[in-house]
Protein backbone atom coordinates (compact mmCIF):
# COMPACT_ATOMS: atom_id res chain seq x y z
CA UNK A 1 0.00 0.00 0.00
CA UNK A 2 2.66 2.49 1.03
CA UNK A 3 5.41 0.89 -1.03
CA UNK A 4 4.66 3.17 -3.96
CA UNK A 5 5.31 6.29 -1.94
CA UNK A 6 8.87 5.14 -1.20
CA UNK A 7 9.92 8.22 0.78
CA UNK A 8 10.81 5.91 3.64
CA UNK A 9 12.20 2.48 3.62
CA UNK A 10 9.20 0.80 5.23
CA UNK A 11 10.70 -2.57 6.04
CA UNK A 12 12.62 -3.76 9.03
CA UNK A 13 15.12 -6.55 8.76
CA UNK A 14 14.46 -9.79 10.64
CA UNK A 15 16.57 -8.93 13.71
CA UNK A 16 14.92 -5.52 13.85
CA UNK A 17 11.46 -7.11 13.75
CA UNK A 18 12.40 -9.36 16.66
CA UNK A 19 13.69 -6.43 18.71
CA UNK A 20 10.62 -4.31 17.90
CA UNK A 21 8.23 -7.04 18.96
CA UNK A 22 10.14 -7.70 22.18
CA UNK A 23 10.20 -3.95 22.91
CA UNK A 24 6.50 -3.25 22.49
CA UNK A 25 5.49 -6.36 24.41
CA UNK A 26 7.72 -5.40 27.33
CA UNK A 27 6.55 -1.77 27.42
CA UNK A 28 2.82 -2.54 27.26
CA UNK A 29 3.04 -5.41 29.75
CA UNK A 30 5.03 -3.36 32.24
CA UNK A 31 2.67 -0.38 31.92
CA UNK A 32 -0.33 -2.65 32.40
CA UNK A 33 1.21 -4.33 35.43
CA UNK A 34 2.24 -1.08 37.12
CA UNK A 35 -1.14 0.42 36.23
CA UNK A 36 -2.94 -2.51 37.83
CA UNK A 37 -1.04 -2.12 41.09
CA UNK A 38 -1.43 1.69 41.10
CA UNK A 39 -5.12 1.47 40.27
CA UNK A 40 -5.68 -1.10 43.01
CA UNK A 41 -3.88 1.02 45.59
CA UNK A 42 -5.59 4.26 44.55
CA UNK A 43 -8.95 2.50 44.03
CA UNK A 44 -9.29 4.00 40.56
CA UNK A 45 -9.52 1.62 37.61
CA UNK A 46 -9.12 4.44 35.08
CA UNK A 47 -5.47 4.75 36.18
CA UNK A 48 -4.93 1.17 35.01
CA UNK A 49 -6.54 1.81 31.64
CA UNK A 50 -4.80 5.15 31.21
CA UNK A 51 -1.34 3.82 31.98
CA UNK A 52 -1.82 0.91 29.57
CA UNK A 53 -2.85 3.34 26.85
CA UNK A 54 0.20 5.52 27.57
CA UNK A 55 2.27 2.36 27.13
CA UNK A 56 0.50 1.77 23.85
CA UNK A 57 1.35 5.25 22.56
CA UNK A 58 4.99 5.03 23.64
CA UNK A 59 5.48 1.61 22.08
CA UNK A 60 3.63 2.69 18.94
CA UNK A 61 5.99 5.61 18.59
CA UNK A 62 9.04 3.44 19.22
CA UNK A 63 8.22 0.38 17.13
CA UNK A 64 5.77 1.25 14.38
CA UNK A 65 7.88 3.68 12.33
CA UNK A 66 10.85 1.91 10.69
CA UNK A 67 13.55 3.67 12.68
CA UNK A 68 17.09 3.10 11.39
CA UNK A 69 17.95 1.04 14.51
CA UNK A 70 15.80 -1.75 13.12
CA UNK A 71 17.70 -1.85 9.84
CA UNK A 72 21.20 -2.65 11.09
CA UNK A 73 21.30 -6.28 10.05
CA UNK A 74 20.40 -6.43 6.39
CA UNK A 75 20.19 -9.87 4.82
CA UNK A 76 23.31 -11.07 3.05
CA UNK A 77 21.99 -12.30 -0.24
CA UNK A 78 24.06 -14.53 -2.50
CA UNK A 79 25.67 -12.75 -5.36
CA UNK A 80 23.81 -13.00 -8.62
CA UNK A 81 25.27 -15.84 -10.70
CA UNK A 82 25.87 -15.31 -14.35
CA UNK A 83 23.14 -17.23 -16.13
CA UNK A 84 22.32 -17.45 -19.75
CA UNK A 85 19.85 -14.77 -20.57
CA UNK A 86 16.45 -16.21 -21.32
CA UNK A 87 13.76 -14.09 -22.87
CA UNK A 88 10.89 -14.38 -20.45
CA UNK A 89 8.02 -13.70 -22.75
CA UNK A 90 8.83 -16.32 -25.34
CA UNK A 91 7.11 -19.66 -25.59
CA UNK A 92 9.25 -22.73 -25.96
CA UNK A 93 8.60 -22.94 -29.69
CA UNK A 94 9.49 -19.31 -30.25
CA UNK A 95 12.64 -19.87 -28.23
CA UNK A 96 13.60 -22.81 -30.45
CA UNK A 97 12.96 -20.76 -33.56
CA UNK A 98 15.15 -18.03 -32.24
CA UNK A 99 17.91 -20.51 -31.67
CA UNK A 100 17.58 -21.81 -35.22
CA UNK A 101 17.81 -18.28 -36.53
CA UNK A 102 20.93 -17.70 -34.50
CA UNK A 103 22.49 -20.88 -35.89
CA UNK A 104 21.70 -19.80 -39.44
CA UNK A 105 23.29 -16.45 -38.81
CA UNK A 106 26.46 -18.02 -37.50
CA UNK A 107 26.64 -20.30 -40.55
CA UNK B 1 5.97 -7.20 11.62
CA UNK B 2 7.54 -6.55 8.24
CA UNK B 3 5.40 -3.62 7.17
CA UNK B 4 4.06 -0.51 8.87
CA UNK B 5 0.48 -1.71 8.92
CA UNK B 6 1.27 -5.15 10.27
CA UNK B 7 3.35 -3.59 13.04
CA UNK B 8 0.51 -1.23 13.93
CA UNK B 9 -1.84 -4.17 13.96
CA UNK B 10 0.38 -6.19 16.32
CA UNK B 11 0.84 -3.32 18.78
CA UNK B 12 -2.88 -2.52 18.86
CA UNK B 13 -3.92 -6.16 19.18
CA UNK B 14 -1.47 -6.75 22.00
CA UNK B 15 -2.68 -3.61 23.84
CA UNK B 16 -6.25 -4.81 23.59
CA UNK B 17 -5.29 -8.24 24.92
CA UNK B 18 -3.55 -6.62 27.89
CA UNK B 19 -6.57 -4.40 28.55
CA UNK B 20 -8.94 -7.38 28.47
CA UNK B 21 -6.69 -9.29 30.87
CA UNK B 22 -6.49 -6.35 33.28
CA UNK B 23 -10.23 -5.80 33.18
CA UNK B 24 -10.86 -9.45 33.91
CA UNK B 25 -8.35 -9.28 36.76
CA UNK B 26 -10.24 -6.27 38.12
CA UNK B 27 -13.45 -8.32 38.03
CA UNK B 28 -11.74 -11.23 39.79
CA UNK B 29 -10.33 -8.93 42.46
CA UNK B 30 -13.80 -7.85 43.58
CA UNK B 31 -15.71 -11.09 43.09
CA UNK B 32 -15.68 -12.03 46.77
CA UNK B 33 -16.51 -8.63 48.27
CA UNK B 34 -19.45 -8.65 50.68
CA UNK B 35 -21.52 -5.59 49.82
CA UNK B 36 -24.01 -5.72 52.70
CA UNK B 37 -24.13 -2.81 55.14
CA UNK B 38 -26.37 -1.79 57.97
CA UNK B 39 -29.16 0.74 57.70
CA UNK B 40 -31.57 2.40 60.11
CA UNK B 41 -34.99 3.69 59.14
CA UNK B 42 -37.79 5.38 61.04
CA UNK B 43 -41.18 6.58 59.95
CA UNK B 44 -42.53 9.88 61.28
CA UNK B 45 -45.87 10.83 59.78
CA UNK B 46 -48.10 7.95 58.70
CA UNK B 47 -51.39 8.65 56.97
CA UNK B 48 -53.62 6.72 54.66
CA UNK B 49 -56.05 8.31 52.23
CA UNK B 50 -58.76 6.88 50.03
CA UNK B 51 -58.63 8.48 46.60
CA UNK B 52 -59.36 7.62 42.99
CA UNK B 53 -56.26 7.24 40.84
CA UNK B 54 -57.64 8.81 37.68
CA UNK B 55 -54.64 7.85 35.57
CA UNK B 56 -55.62 4.21 35.86
CA UNK B 57 -59.35 4.05 36.56
CA UNK B 58 -62.09 5.69 38.58
CA UNK B 59 -61.78 2.99 41.21
CA UNK B 60 -61.04 4.34 44.68
CA UNK B 61 -57.77 3.01 46.07
CA UNK B 62 -55.72 3.44 49.24
CA UNK B 63 -52.88 5.94 49.12
CA UNK B 64 -50.31 5.81 51.89
CA UNK B 65 -48.46 8.93 52.86
CA UNK B 66 -45.36 8.62 55.03
CA UNK B 67 -42.29 10.61 55.89
CA UNK B 68 -39.16 8.84 57.00
CA UNK B 69 -35.64 9.14 58.37
CA UNK B 70 -32.88 7.16 56.76
CA UNK B 71 -29.45 6.57 58.26
CA UNK B 72 -26.96 4.58 56.28
CA UNK B 73 -23.31 4.84 55.37
CA UNK B 74 -22.60 3.42 51.92
CA UNK B 75 -19.05 4.78 51.67
CA UNK B 76 -17.55 1.37 52.32
CA UNK B 77 -19.26 -0.06 49.24
CA UNK B 78 -17.16 1.90 46.81
CA UNK B 79 -14.10 0.05 45.58
CA UNK B 80 -12.28 0.37 42.27
CA UNK B 81 -14.89 -1.70 40.52
CA UNK B 82 -17.95 0.31 41.57
CA UNK B 83 -19.06 3.10 39.29
CA UNK B 84 -22.35 4.06 40.87
CA UNK B 85 -25.03 2.87 43.24
CA UNK B 86 -28.75 2.86 42.65
CA UNK B 87 -30.28 2.94 46.13
CA UNK B 88 -33.99 2.32 46.55
CA UNK B 89 -36.41 1.85 49.41
CA UNK B 90 -39.17 -0.71 49.13
CA UNK B 91 -42.31 -1.17 51.21
CA UNK B 92 -43.44 -4.77 51.54
CA UNK B 93 -46.81 -5.82 52.91
CA UNK B 94 -49.48 -8.46 52.65
CA UNK B 95 -53.10 -7.89 51.75
CA UNK B 96 -56.03 -10.30 51.57
CA UNK B 97 -55.82 -10.26 47.76
CA UNK B 98 -52.02 -10.49 47.34
CA UNK B 99 -49.56 -12.32 49.55
CA UNK B 100 -46.68 -10.05 48.53
CA UNK B 101 -46.91 -6.40 47.56
CA UNK B 102 -43.78 -4.41 46.86
CA UNK B 103 -43.87 -0.68 46.29
CA UNK B 104 -40.77 1.39 45.63
CA UNK B 105 -41.14 4.62 47.56
CA UNK B 106 -37.85 6.39 47.14
CA UNK B 107 -34.61 6.02 45.20
CA UNK B 108 -31.33 7.80 44.68
CA UNK B 109 -28.39 7.47 42.32
CA UNK B 110 -25.04 7.89 44.04
CA UNK B 111 -22.17 8.43 41.64
CA UNK B 112 -18.59 7.66 42.54
CA UNK B 113 -17.13 10.57 44.53
CA UNK B 114 -20.48 11.90 45.67
CA UNK B 115 -21.45 11.93 49.32
CA UNK B 116 -22.56 8.40 50.11
CA UNK B 117 -23.07 8.87 53.84
CA UNK B 118 -26.84 9.27 53.89
CA UNK B 119 -28.33 11.05 56.91
CA UNK B 120 -31.81 11.90 55.71
CA UNK B 121 -34.28 13.53 58.05
CA UNK B 122 -38.00 13.90 57.54
CA UNK B 123 -37.93 12.82 53.90
CA UNK B 124 -41.04 12.61 51.78
CA UNK B 125 -41.44 9.64 49.51
CA UNK B 126 -40.46 10.21 45.90
CA UNK B 127 -43.19 7.99 44.44
CA UNK B 128 -46.84 7.52 45.41
CA UNK B 129 -47.61 4.69 47.79
CA UNK B 130 -50.65 3.33 45.96
CA UNK B 131 -52.22 0.05 46.85
CA UNK B 132 -54.24 -1.71 44.17
CA UNK B 133 -57.29 -1.89 46.40
CA UNK B 134 -57.99 -1.07 50.01
CA UNK B 135 -55.23 -3.01 51.67
CA UNK B 136 -53.39 -0.19 53.41
CA UNK B 137 -55.90 1.04 55.98
CA UNK B 138 -55.19 -0.63 59.30
CA UNK B 139 -52.40 -2.76 57.83
CA UNK B 140 -50.32 -3.76 60.83
CA UNK B 141 -47.28 -5.09 59.07
CA UNK B 142 -45.67 -2.87 56.46
CA UNK B 143 -41.91 -3.35 56.20
CA UNK B 144 -39.50 -0.82 54.74
CA UNK B 145 -36.27 -2.25 53.33
CA UNK B 146 -33.35 -0.62 51.58
CA UNK B 147 -31.69 -2.25 48.59
CA UNK B 148 -29.08 -1.11 46.16
CA UNK B 149 -28.05 -2.07 42.71
CA UNK B 150 -24.28 -1.89 42.27
CA UNK B 151 -23.15 -0.75 38.85
CA UNK B 152 -19.55 -1.93 38.36
CA UNK B 153 -16.90 -1.15 35.78
CA UNK B 154 -16.86 -4.81 34.85
CA UNK B 155 -18.69 -7.84 36.15
CA UNK B 156 -22.06 -8.65 37.59
CA UNK B 157 -24.81 -6.17 38.46
CA UNK B 158 -25.75 -7.43 41.92
CA UNK B 159 -28.82 -6.24 43.78
CA UNK B 160 -27.99 -6.27 47.47
CA UNK B 161 -30.34 -5.80 50.37
CA UNK B 162 -29.10 -3.73 53.29
CA UNK B 163 -29.18 -5.26 56.75
CA UNK B 164 -31.94 -3.80 58.85
CA UNK B 165 -35.56 -2.94 58.17
CA UNK B 166 -38.38 -0.97 59.72
CA UNK B 167 -41.90 -2.20 60.32
CA UNK B 168 -44.82 0.13 60.87
CA UNK B 169 -48.62 0.01 60.74
CA UNK B 170 -51.10 2.28 59.04
CA UNK B 171 -53.87 3.94 61.07
CA UNK B 172 -57.33 2.47 60.82
CA UNK B 173 -58.89 5.81 59.91
CA UNK B 174 -58.63 7.55 56.58
CA UNK B 175 -57.21 11.06 56.59
CA UNK B 176 -59.38 13.53 54.70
Amino acid sequence: MFENLSIWKWHMDFVGQKHAEYLFRTIITMCGFIGFILGYVKEQFSITIGLTLIGFFISALLTIPPWPIYARNPLKWQKVKKVKKIENNLTYDEYKEDKKKEKKKTK
Amino acid sequence: MHSLLSRGNSVLAYTLSVLVTLTFACFLSTILVDYRTGTEMQTLKIEVKNLPEYGVSKKINDLGHITFNLDTDLTSLFNWNVKQLFVYMTAEYETPTNTLNQVILWDKIILRGENSNLRLKNMRTKYYFWDDGNGLRGNKNVTLTLSYNIIPNVGRLPIVGAIGSHTFSFPSQYTR
